[in-house]
């Protein structure tokens, strides 16, 4: 009875493990799925089912096999996908083509890049960064499952919040300087600071 | 040739959308065309008083709805401007009474016999601005130039983007030319960056219009109403005629051109 499964989703592949079978049972099901198809399976990234049912400590093991096999399992928060240093896995970014009027909400497991503004009373929610090619005047939080290095970039920022992973801020009261230019917003010390934006700056992980 | 079908919404309650209803209806009318107004406010009717119809009102759209009587003797006509009709909503009724089909149908008829189907939609988002914008294609967004007004106006404009009506433009209402050179009222560039749709009027703040709003007179068919010339150069805009938005007064007419050239 096959208990191990690859299944596509949307643009994206999961792993389901049905009920919470022996680890070598699990190995050696992805070892021959894998290897019937090895064209198919090449560098693929692989998330694992919240449907799956098995114990914590098997991830580990399923996902050093996954390597060797090469392919990357995605679990949760914890299993980061490789990176080589400049590029978000594919598939990972939204792209919205547009301004986003008030009452209008984006949320995304993934980067989100806005095309237009974000208006007041409009809210952008990204677990990894929010970027606005245009004016931000709307809420924008990045890392919201608590990814905590991420940053929300716009060519104006002018929020009426920010929220970064846990910590949500806003703009002193009264005056205060907003960059003139892009502006990026990320944590420091636990705290949101806002700076102008160049090409290369550190809060870009 | 069936009538053009418009509706006049905010979102934000008391920024003139009934004062924009009956003045703008009033000058396509005073201009020879056949024009209908619709109040879509059913419970909180004031289409009628604002246009000081409101001891002639003796059906209203719940009982064309309902059946209770035939369109043509729900319609009162102006008592003063020729071709301008109004179709009073109900007082004693509530917004369920109506339903988007209805509306839809109703404008459907309506089309048949006038130029202009005007509608004024009540404040909010739930039934009855849907009601009101059921039967229309296109839509004139009024906003005041303030923070909340124009939050409010962007929710509408992006539930009008999901619907099917072809066209939104803008007015600014009320708008105080002493406050906003002083930069106590809010940067209409603002305003307009914002909201990003096409701009048909800016109309300034004009006490004749409470005036004559109690005495269930018009500022557009007054002489000395500045307001009252701005809704009549909308009618105009509305009707093809190519109006700048522009003023005779010292600095505001190239600041405004400045807006004008950008949208441009």
């Amino acid at each position: 009875m096959n208990r191990v499964n690859f299944k596509g989703e949307g643009d994206r592949v999961f792993l389901v493990i049905y009920g919470n079978p022996a680890i070598e049972e699990i190995i050696s099901s992805i070892r021959e799925k894998v290897s019937s198809f090895p064209g198919f399976f090449a560098g693929m990234e692989v998330f694992l089912s919240p449907d799956s049912e098995i114990d914590g400590d098997k991830v580990e093991a399923i996902r050093d096999e996954m390597s060797r096999l090469g392919l990357t399992l995605r679990y949760g928060d914890r299993g980061e996908a490789r990176r080589d240093g400049f590029t978000s896995p594919k598939g990972s970014a939204l792209i919205v083509k547009r301004t986003l009027r008030s009452g209008q909400r984006v949320e995304y497991d993934g980067d989100i890049v806005v095309l237009g503004d974000v208006n007041p009373g409009a809210e952008v929610v990204a677990s990894g960064n929010v970027i606005v090619l245009g004016t931000l005047r709307g809420v924008a939080h990045a890392g919201s499952r608590g990814k905590g290095d991420s940053f929300v970039l716009a060519f104006k920022l002018m929020p009426t919040q920010i929220r970064i992973g846990r910590v949500v801020s806003r703009a002193p009261e009264g005056e205060c300087k907003v960059p003139d230019g892009p502006g990026i917003a990320f944590l420091r010390d636990g705290e949101v600071i806002v700076e102008d934006y160049h090409p290369g700056h550190p809060a870009i992980v | 040739m069936p009538g053009r079908v418009m509706v006049i919404t905010s979102g934000k309650g008391g920024v003139g959308k009934t004062t924009a209803v009956a003045n703008i209806g009033a000058g396509l009318a005073l201009r020879g065309k056949r024009v209908v107004l619709v109040d879509a406010d059913i419970g909180l009717r004031n289409l009628d008083v604002v246009l000081g119809l409101e001891n002639r009102i003796v059906y209203d759209l719940v009982d064309v709805v309902e059946g209770t009587c035939r369109l043509k003797q729900a319609l009162v006509k102006d008592k003063r401007i020729q071709e301008l009709y109004l179709l009073p909503a109900s007082q004693s009724r509530m917004k369920d009474a109506v339903r988007p089909e209805q509306m839809r149908a109703l404008c459907e008829e309506l089309r048949k016999d006038f130029d202009y189907v005007i509608v004024d939609s009540p404040a909010g988002i739930e039934r009855g601005f849907q009601n009101a914008i059921a039967g229309a294609d296109e839509a004139i967004v009024i906003t005041t130039p303030d923070v909340s007004a124009v939050r409010d106006a962007d929710r509408v404009i992006g539930l009008l983007e999901a619907s099917s009506l072809s066209s939104h433009k803008l007015v600014i209402n009320r708008v105080r030319m002493d406050m906003v050179r002083k930069g106590e009222m809010l940067d209409q560039e603002d305003v307009v960056e914002i909201l990003a749709i096409e701009l048909l009027g800016v109309v300034p703040e004009d006490e004749k219009v409470v005036i004559s709003t109690n005495k269930g007179e018009l500022v557009v068919t007054e002489s000395g109403s500045a307001a009252g010339k701005e809704f009549m150069r909308i009618a105009r805009r509305i009707d093809g005629e190519e109006v700048p938005i522009e003023e005779e007064r010292e600095g505001f007419m190239d600041w405004l051109k400045g807006i004008f050239g950008r949208r441009g």
